[in-house]
């Protein structure tokens, strides 16, 4: 039942991210998506992760994205769809229509049930049997350092002008 | 499948459509980004349900964790782009970037 | 021999650590830094060919790499081609600033792209896949110019699409089968049969539409147009050359022939996109006037011969699409970075503006030509012998009509190539261009080693083929 509930909620925001017009308002719904994930994923066990989602998506993300609304303030925010505001209910509808099809169709396909074969605690599998993906992760760290290192870098054009 | 590993699935899968949407009819920079985000949040909820009826959940989790940090470093990234372009354009309508055709 | 893998992923963290140093010493321990590195992987990549064998695997704490002969023909691409743009980019990022920068997300990108091809592991692909596209995002947009961030943009968009597609993709196998590895997705296969066949065609068409994409293939190649032409000269070179294919066909090669042999739905699907491909590329190309968007639109259509050639599905197709990944890698960046030089002292890309450049610019204008006759397809240069193996192989598949069309699109090819070679470098010299300069000596030096290479695979194109490519061919048809 409560899951019901935070999904719901979860999709409710998910199209007020659509509907809203202030941006800020938009930022705080992300945030508060991100933020009920991190309850979904602690429900199912999913502690670490949790974690992460709720520190990094809901915090990071969340804040520099304000930042950047807040540098961005003084462009244009007129009309911004192609698509009037009150054509959003009959997507959903249409959404929602595909959506219980595709599920209908992976429920009948994949076996109800499953023998689990545990690979072990989080602890495990992150440093023993993925530590591929570590190498990974400097190396996405890495890219973001260096990207925006050099997308705020000064120009010789910009020195020039100052 | 039980009710709800469905749920899980089918809310993400709602998400991600709801991402798309908005990446395919937003104008403004900014509201395409939060697209990408709300897509990358259906996402998590697929893999959880994956997870969920494997019944593993730490592979999954570890498999998240990666994907958050994919995720943030991916948002870091388009935002700066966002403010680089903002500052050339004076605005953030992708209308500008029709100068390019396909 | 194995610890050759672990330095090959080694060199890159080191050299990326060491650059904030080496950049703030001055321009030339940068650029040593850089060259030292890329030249180290090349070697390494080198010494590894005649080791390969059945594949070599490197383990450490758990982090599996392996490399089979299928991983080695597409490290030796990125690898050289990476050697050569970073010769290039030493004189180019003069006038882009940032050089430090610049050198360090190059160097994470090949990093990215050559963890990619030594991983063993579906969603490892994915994170490698990520850190090679998100350098080259910022890499695209380094010029800080209008054009490069509207591109960048454009670029980061779509491709943010096809990785939720690769992601759902990924997430929809393992509910099925509990694994992402290769090896252990091949022996799953093996013993359930065509059992799970609903799936897995919802499956292969994500992964379709997600990795096609990455390499550019119709309908899904609308960032490429824009994204490659203004990136700076290096980089257009490495994403045409290098990043489409191996994030794009690698990817799909190795789902569809290695992992999941033999689905034939997927192999026709591969037929009618490559051929569409090829066919829209070279006819867009020929519409345009800007030196860099010719070569992107023919870029398309070249993936279109290499995805014929995979969906062929025989050995002589498979030789084809493989050596022509090899061979275009190494003529596109040569193209590439030619047209670069030319913009660098004509600030220029409109090929109705030059003219009669070959008088100013001769090494530019003498391997240019090199380059226009190997993607025309013209004997003894290397774009000859992959191109006929591909359209042997669709004549032995019994598809004469791609065959025809193959042939016909060559000569198209050939016939545009010519025309910018006629625009561009030979007839009367334009009056503005009477002070032009020759390219600078880095940049010289590049092209010549991509030049000489484009000719000597042509002219032992046997060894070529027997000693990296069939072995690589073999692997991805038996799916051993």
């Amino acid at each position: 039942m409560l899951l019901w509930v935070l999904l719901g909620l979860m999709v409710l925001l998910s199209i007020g991210c659509c509907i809203f017009k202030d941006l800020l308002y938009v930022a705080v719904s992300l945030a508060t998506i991100s933020g009920i994930l991190a309850l979904v994923l602690f429900l199912f066990g999913a502690n670490i992760a949790g974690v992460f989602e709720l520190s990094v998506c809901a915090g990071l993300i969340t804040v520099l994205f304000i930042a950047t609304v807040s540098l961005t303030k003084d462009s244009d925010q007129k009309v911004e769809t192609r698509l009037p505001v009150y054509f959003v209910p009959l997507v959903v509808l249409i959404f929602v229509g595909i959506d219980y099809f595709v599920i209908q169709w992976v429920a009948h396909s994949v076996p109800p049930s499953v023998v689990p074969r545990p690979s072990g605690t989080f602890q495990r599998v992150f440093w023993e049997l993925r530590s591929a993906d570590i190498l990974g992760q400097i190396g996405l760290i890495g890219a973001g350092v260096f990207g925006i290192l050099s997308l705020f870098r000064v120009t010789s054009k910009e020195k020039k002008h100052e | 499948m039980n009710k709800e590993i469905l749920l899980l699935l089918s809310s993400g899968i709602l998400l991600v459509m709801t991402g798309v949407y908005m990446l395919v009819l937003y104008r403004n920079l900014l509201r395409l980004i939060i697209g990408v985000e709300v897509v990358a949040k259906g996402v998590t909820l697929v893999f959880l349900s994956a997870g969920v009826y494997r019944q593993d959940i730490g592979f999954i989790q570890s498999l998240l964790v990666t994907f958050i940090i994919v995720e943030t470093v991916l948002a870091a990234i388009m935002l700066a782009l966002a403010v680089r372009a903002q500052k050339i354009y004076r605005s953030l309508d992708i209308r500008n970037l029709s100068k390019l055709r396909g | 021999m194995e610890s050759y893998i672990g330095w090959i992923l080694l060199v890159p963290p080191i050299a990326v650590l060491l650059m904030p140093w080496a950049s703030r010493a001055g321009k030339w321990a940068a650029n040593t830094l850089a060259i030292a590195a890329t030249g180290l992987l090349l070697l390494f990549t080198l010494r590894l060919i005649p080791a390969i064998g059945s594949g070599l695997k490197f383990e450490y704490y758990g982090a599996h790499f392996a490399l089979d002969s299928v991983s080695l023909l597409f490290l030796i691409v990125v690898n050289a081609v990476a050697f050569a743009c970073m010769i290039y980019a030493t004189s180019y990022i003069g006038h882009l600033g940032g050089r430090g920068k610049f050198f360090a997300l190059l160097i994470i990108m090949v990093s990215g792209l050559n963890a990619m091809l030594m991983t063993r592991d579906l969603f490892s692909l994915y994170v490698f896949l990520e850190v090679a596209s998100i350098s080259s995002y910022v890499l695209v947009a380094f010029g800080l110019e209008y054009d490069g961030i509207e591109s960048s943009i454009k670029y980061l968009l779509l491709s943010a699409v096809a990785t939720s597609m690769i992601l759902l993709g990924i997430a929809l196998i393992y509910m099925n089968t509990g694994a992402l590895e290769f090896d252990a997705l091949k022996a799953i296969l093996a013993t359930q049969g065509s059992g799970l066949q609903g799936i897995f065609l919802l499956t292969a068409a994500l992964f379709i539409g997600g990795f096609g994409l990455k390499a550019a293939l119709m309908p899904f190649h609308a960032w490429l147009p824009d994204a490659h032409p203004s990136a700076p000269a290096p980089i257009s070179a490495m994403l045409s050359g290098v990043v489409i294919k191996v994030a794009g066909v690698y990817a799909l090669a190795r789902i569809f022939f290695y992992i999941f042999p033999g689905i034939s739905r997927v192999h026709s699907i591969f037929l009618v996109l490559g051929t569409l491909s090829m066919i829209a590329g070279a006819v867009l190309a020929y519409f345009q006037r800007d030196f860099k968007r010719i070569l992107a639109y023919s870029s398309i259509s070249q993936i279109g011969y290499i995805m014929i050639g995979l969906g062929v599905g025989n050995l002589l197709g498979l030789i084809g699409a493989l050596f022509h990944i090899f061979n275009h890698a190494l003529f596109k960046s040569l193209l590439f970075l030619n047209s670069g030089a030319v913009q660098y002292r004509l600030h220029t890309r409109d090929i109705d503006e030059m003219g009669g450049l070959e008088n100013r610019m001769p090494v530019t204008s003498i391997t240019s030509v090199f380059g226009t006759l190997s993607i025309a397809g013209i004997p003894p240069f290397n774009g000859f012998f992959s191109k006929l193996f591909i359209i042997l192989g669709a004549l032995a598949a019994g598809k004469t009509t791609i065959a025809v069309l193959g042939i016909l699109v060559s000569i198209f090819t050939l016939g545009y190539f010519l025309m910018i070679q006629r625009k561009v470098f030979f007839g009367k010299l334009n009056e503005k261009w009477q002070d032009i300069r020759e390219a600078p000596f880095a940049m010289s030096c590049a092209v010549i080693l991509l030049a000489a290479a484009c000719f000597l695979s042509g002219l032992f194109f046997q060894s070529v083929t027997r000693g990296i490519v069939e072995p690589a061919a073999l692997i991805l048809l038996g799916g051993k």
